[in-house]
């Protein structure tokens, strides 16, 4: 159902793009024929969407490189260099790839931060963003209580995927990374990344027939984790524990949720 | 000394705008007094009743003498782009919970503020009833009424009236039946919600399932505007507004999990509460969209006939105390009945119709609970407003009092 709510922008963007064609030719004004044809060409086709910028902050100063990386998170290097390689191969082109060499990989500076903050459009509106923060605090204290690692949305797949999630995959926000690749002569050579543990639905993400929610669970095999453009992370999600290693996806937390997931 | 705030804003502005801290939107106009309660059982308290009632009339009457003038002949103001224009300021809502409704209408406690349906289908989602006509009803009221003037549908109205006078029924312009609107405060978080946590406490205690959604109360992960819960459910002594709005946040999920393995027989029963409460979440969370379409508003109807239909679950924890002690009165009576016909049984077999005799005083309680016990309280017939306001105004606003 989400659908007509959820692209209430949209519909409200159309209407505004339809008065705006209308408005000239209804009232004469010297816009010059080729313009308003352009205009007409140009409506049926959808904009690209500006995807806002995501912050990072809360750099973490006992983090250099790869090698630190692998001490902190207790993963293996080798398993960070292979999801690194995956990520590098099917996120960035050709020409701003990161290296595939081990020893490359490692010399490279590498930042550590423990918040991401992430602009999320108001549901409703059109151009006004609500900033979530996302904290990822390893085992470290957050304000003095306990560690924090908060449940994300990640844009993972087409809205055809996974049932009623329609390609949004949950995750444990993980290390938050900055990686600078120093061998570019670009200008854009920082990859900022993170690193978060998959979960996988349950039923195929259909909702349940008893209470009507999703259940996910913990990836069983042995790829528990990849690596992610901080740019496909949506935004926060709501999970309620259920037993061991399985959460209830809780829709109606907020009204966006609700109206894309339910 | 406790007082009622009376605030006054301006319609037209916007919800975003009247709810800034600061922005003078809102203003406190006036501090009535609270008078104490008293049981109208005897005549000198319907007597002062009456003083009561009169005494917020005149009040009222002196709060709304700025507006009869401005409201007939306006009053030139000073607008942002420089013009000065004839603005007529009129009356057109209030929000105010239902006793302050039945006060300020001067209905009885169990009278819908806005249309006719009468107290045995309150809890039904009747939908076809007109609307109140306050004018009339005041010309019906016994120190108004001319001999002879009375019609039966006069008689049929006064059911509804109570002790005061409409308060509004001499302001210009001003539609008596127009004035109420449907909020989420009160209706909602503090009316309906309440009840249904109530009923769910219930329906959680017979499998003995509530300390398992204390428990998952507790673990409740934290999110954006989200307060997470630091006590448990049953420790939580007074519930106010935003905690009740946060309650519906999470109530369905924290719920299916309380209910997530059900017994031999307990499937249904089970699915139909988690339904029932999943379908009213459903409908709060629309009721709040800043703007609707003809979809979602049909969607709200469909949530809202699916309570309907699914609130039966809840029926049993649905009893009054008056009611709750009838039974309990009626239930004891049997038993000393069935106590004495076990006297002259064999005192091999009375263990045997003991057990059989409380089976049977078990499932005939329950009928008489579900006899009666009802839905039809003000606030479930308060819902089905919802949508037509939504089809007239487009959106419910929601006003902060913090100013």
């Amino acid at each position: 159902m989400g659908q007509i709510v959820h692209r209430y922008g949209g519909q409200y963007a159309i209407r505004m793009r339809r008065l705006n064609l209308e408005s000239p030719q209804d009232h004469g004004e010297g816009l010059s024929a080729d313009v308003v044809k352009h205009l007409d060409r140009t409506t049926s086709t959808v904009s690209q969407l500006v995807i806002p910028p995501r912050i990072l902050k809360g750099r973490r100063d006992d983090v250099s490189n790869v090698d630190d990386i692998s001490r902190i998170t207790g993963v293996s290097l080798d398993i960070i260099y292979r999801e690194l390689i995956r990520y590098t191969r099917h996120n960035l082109p050709i020409d701003h790839r990161l290296p595939e060499d081990d020893a490359i990989l490692r010399s490279l500076p590498v930042e550590l931060v423990t918040q991401l903050e992430i602009p999320v459009l108001v549901f409703q509106e059109t151009n006004v963003d609500e900033i979530q923060r996302a904290q990822s605090t390893r085992v470290l204290p957050f304000t003095n209580q306990g560690s924090r690692n908060d449940w994300i949305w990640v844009q993972a797949g087409t809205e055809e995927m996974d049932g009623s999630l329609r390609g949004r995959l949950r995750a444990k926000l993980g290390p938050l990374l900055k990686i600078r690749d120093y061998r570019c002569d670009n200008t854009d050579t920082v990859r900022r990344v993170a690193v978060v543990p998959w979960l996988t639905t349950v039923n195929s993400g259909r909702l349940s027939d008893q209470d009507g929610l999703i259940t996910v669970q913990m990836r069983e095999d042995a790829r528990g984790f990849t690596i992610v453009d901080i740019g496909t992370i949506l935004g926060l999600a709501h999970l309620i524990p259920e037993e061991d290693r399985q959460w209830l996806v809780n829709c109606r937390i907020d009204w966006r949720t609700f109206s894309e997931v339910y | 000394m406790k007082a009622w705030p009376v605030h006054i804003t301006i319609g037209n502005l916007a919800s975003a705008r009247c709810n800034s801290p600061g922005s003078m939107a809102v203003l406190l106009l006036a501090l009535l007094p609270i008078p104490p309660k008293f049981s109208k059982s005897s005549r000198a308290d319907q007597g002062q009743g009456k003083i009561n009632a009169d005494t917020l009339q005149d009040v009222f009457e002196v709060l709304f003498a700025p507006l009869q003038d401005v409201a007939h002949a306006g009053i030139a103001i000073d607008s942002t782009d420089g013009q000065v224009r004839q603005c007529f300021l009129i009356l057109s809502a209030w929000i105010v919970d239902h006793m302050e409704n039945v006060a300020l209408h001067g209905l009885k406690t169990n009278a819908c503020p806005e249309c006719q349906v009468p107290t045995y289908e309150l809890g039904t989602n009747a939908k076809n009833y007109r609307s109140r006509d306050y004018a009339r009803y005041q010309r019906y009221k016994p120190e108004n009424a001319n001999s002879g003037s009375e019609s039966d549908n006069d008689h049929v109205m006064s059911d509804n009236l109570g002790i005061g006078q409409n308060i509004v029924h001499r302001p210009h312009r001003v539609s008596a039946s127009d004035l109420y609107k449907p909020d989420m405060l009160n209706t909602i978080y503090l009316g309906l919600f309440k009840h249904i946590m109530d009923w769910i406490e219930g329906f959680l205690k017979k499998p003995g399932q509530l300390q398992a959604f204390d428990d998952i109360w507790k673990t409740l992960p934290p999110y954006p505007g989200f307060l997470v819960p630091k006590k448990s459910y049953s420790e939580g002594a007074q519930w106010h507004g935003k905690e009740m709005r946060n309650l519906g946040r999470c109530i369905p999920g924290v719920l299916a999990m309380a209910l997530r393995q059900p017994g031999g027989g307990q499937a249904i029963p089970f699915k139909r509460a988690l339904g029932c409460v999943r379908v009213l979440i459903n409908f709060n969370m629309m009721a709040q969209y800043r703007s609707h379409t003809p979809d979602t508003i049909a969607y709200m109807e469909d949530y809202l006939d699916q309570f309907h239909r699914m609130k039966d679950i809840f029926l049993e924890f649905q009893v009054t105390k008056r009611k709750q002690a009838k039974v309990d009165k009626q239930r004891k009576e049997i038993r000393w009945q069935r106590s004495l016909m076990r006297e002259g049984e064999a005192p091999s077999q009375r263990h045997q119709i003991r057990d059989d005799h409380r089976d049977q005083e078990n499932q005939l309680g329950m009928d008489m609970i579900n006899a009666e016990a009802d839905f039809n309280f003000v606030k479930m017939d308060l819902l089905s407003q919802f949508c037509d306001h939504l089809r007239q105004f487009g959106n419910i606003p929601m006003y902060s009092t913090k100013i």
